[in-house]
């Protein structure tokens, strides 16, 4: 029973949170407060796998040192899934905030075993995080 | 079996031209792998490849398929007795379902971790390359807290390990007499009754007083890696009798001891002993064997031949790769109701130092186990299990502080890692434990090589089915088996 509210409450929370996310990106364009200690703090998330620093080593993902502005699947040197591979885009802040939110639904059959920051506040303060990594 | 367009494929592609066509990716990631600086040694110093043989003759003596420990083990083995032997593996990465990394400057184990001396397949191997183990800051926990009756109690650790104790008595009161060989698990005729019951359902049976019955809940739920209503009751069994029929040997085995340096400190000696011609980030479609060869057939289009193929790819994602002729039906049928185990682990950091502390929640907690494995004057980092990626969201700091807040209630959470193994397409789950019936009916069959094709995981082991040891134990025998079959 409880299993079943659980299970209900996050799927409602996932269609909230994409609804939010669009409302958040066409509303205010460069405008969300930026905190990239706590950007830092939710990339730890991410650090198994990947790096953020310039120079820094792919780990099972790709470094992400100056993913913002690059096209998908580019990074120098890291060998890419299929789906990215084939990706045609080049990352900005609202690609990057939907990817985050849920990774398989944006780019399918790309196998970053993850499932995704379900809450907008989190994937912005990454996204602020990301952008402060590349402006050093 | 191999039909003529096959054959004509691969007579297409000679090792030499497998070898080019997928090398240069596999070099990028492996020697750009963090810490992983002896494996882009490793792999400079591998052998020359050699010129495919004239004629027929096979690529390889033997693919083996995964490069966790299972894969690594039967490799190294294969290549001591002088095989030729390329190593397949779809990650970037050694390891399978261990994975050993950084965060925030420590090493984190994000999936399997835990050894002990009696698990004898992974304790030689830490005697063979002189590893040392290091401990959870558990011995003599000066707190703990376990939720019964839905209420939190805190105490010492004297107080919940008694009624541990005694509810595990009556749990396990007949386990020698049903497991008195564990490594066999199917040597006393009648045991495939114990295993058609789930834990729930033996512990229901039990009449226990609410406090054993929740504490003992907790640690199924956290054993098990799933709802206890949906894991055998023999397999919990088969975790007290292997490490000698203790409760105290049971929980320091399964979550005491972990290696220094990590699990990739291991892998990364076998590998390097072995030296079998490894290739990450190939990902494989299909195996088609025959009288004569296996004929692999990797995501990437390239095909490759061998004399045998082990395969070590875990029961939740065997059905993605297509074999002909097909696997048996009833290794089909176990691959269609896949193991148990997917729950989620986590690395928490959370304000001050608690120093040892050990809680405990039954089913469905969304954590419900909780334990130190370091602490500083700043923070303490905890472990925590819990039993199901939809009762807890590991990626949700929130949920996981509120989580956290059930057995530790002033506890404020700086960061949390977890690794999502349920949706890595290459695992689907985290480690082996049987569903009710599926031991006795399954685990002989899953063993069972079919023509040149031999099966090696921690999720068909004899004995330490689902620890880094069974899978260790799995490899060695099919190295045996492919060994035997080659002549």
């Amino acid at each position: 029973m409880r299993f079943r509210i659980v299970g209900a409450g996050g799927l409602v929370g996932l269609l909230a949170g994409t609804v939010l996310a669009s409302l958040v990106s066409t509303a205010d364009e460069g405008a969300p407060v930026c905190d990239p200690e706590r950007g830092n703090q939710v990339f730890f998330k991410c650090q198994p796998c990947h790096s953020a620093e310039a120079g820094g080593p792919h780990i099972v993902g790709p470094n992400l040192h100056g993913v913002i502005g690059r096209k998908a699947g580019t990074a120098t040197g890291f060998n890419y899934s299929h789906a990215f591979r084939e990706a045609d885009f080049t990352w900005d802040r609202e690609k990057l905030d939907r990817y985050l939110a849920d990774p398989a639904a944006f780019v399918d059959s790309n196998w970053m075993p993850f499932t995704g920051l379900k809450r907008s506040e989190d994937r912005q303060a990454i996204i602020c995080f990301l952008e402060d990594q590349t402006s050093d | 079996m191999i039909d003529e367009k096959t054959s004509s494929r691969r007579g297409s592609w000679t090792r030499r031209r497998f070898v080019k066509s997928a090398g240069l990716g596999a070099l990028a990631a492996t020697g750009l792998a963090r810490g992983n600086p002896a494996l882009g040694e490793e792999q400079g110093a591998a052998e020359p490849v050699e010129t495919a043989g004239s004629g027929p003759s096979p690529d390889y003596d033997a693919i083996v398929l995964g490069a966790g420990f299972a894969g690594v083990t039967a490799a190294r083995e294969l290549r001591m007795k002088g095989l030729r032997v390329l190593l397949l593996e779809a990650r970037p990465r050694l390891g399978g379902r261990t994975f050993t990394s950084e965060v925030g400057g420590h090493d984190v184990e994000l999936g399997g971790a835990f050894v002990h001396w009696s698990q004898p397949h992974v304790w030689t191997e830490i005697t063979r390359y002189g590893l040392e183990i290091e401990e959870a800051a558990l011995t003599a926990p000066p707190r703990s807290a376990w939720v019964t009756s839905g209420e939190l109690r805190q105490g010492s650790a004297d107080d919940f390990i008694l009624q541990a104790f005694r509810g595990a008595g009556a749990f396990f009161f007949d386990a020698l007499q049903l497991l008195p060989r564990p490594h066999d698990q199917l040597f006393v005729p009648g045991v495939e009754e114990v295993d058609r019951l789930s834990v729930t359902d033996r512990l229901d049976g039990l009449g226990l007083p609410e406090e054993q019955r929740d504490i003992l809940a907790a640690i199924f739920a956290t054993s098990c890696h799933c709802s206890p209503a949906e894991a055998s009751a023999l397999e919990m069994l088969r975790w007290y009798t292997l490490p000698g029929a203790s409760l105290q040997n049971y929980a320091d085995s399964v979550g005491r001891y972990w290696l220094r340096g990590g699990t990739r400190r291991l892998i990364e000696r076998m590998l390097a002993d072995g030296r079998p011609e490894l290739r990450l980030s190939t990902a494989v479609q299909s195996v088609r064997h025959s009288a004569d060869e296996v004929v692999v057939t990797t995501e990437g289009g390239e095909t490759v031949s061998a004399r045998a193929a082990v395969v070590t790819i875990p029961l939740n994602v065997l059905g993605q790769i297509e074999f002909s002729p097909p696997l048996s039906a009833e290794k089909r049928a176990a691959v269609g109701e896949g193991h148990a185990g997917s729950g989620v682990k986590l690395h928490v950091r959370v304000k001050g130092d608690l120093g040892g502390f050990t809680g405990l929640a039954p089913w469905p907690a969304p954590l419900t186990s909780l334990q130190t494995e370091f602490s500083d004057p700043e923070g303490t980092v905890l472990i925590g299990f819990g039993p199901s990626g939809k009762l807890l969201d590991i990626n949700d700091d929130e949920a996981i502080q509120k989580a956290v807040r059930r057995l530790l209630p002033e506890a404020e959470v700086e960061w949390a890692v977890g690794y999502d193994w349920n949706s890595d397409a290459y695992a689907r789950g985290t480690w082996c434990v049987f569903r009710p019936g599926q031991l006795t009916r399954y685990l002989r069959e899953l063993q069972r090589p079919e023509g040149r094709i031999f099966y090696a995981s921690g999720d068909n082991a004899s004995g330490w089915h689902g620890f880094i040891d069974g899978a260790i134990e799995s490899g060695l025998r099919a190295s045996r088996e492919v060994a035997a079959a080659l002549g």
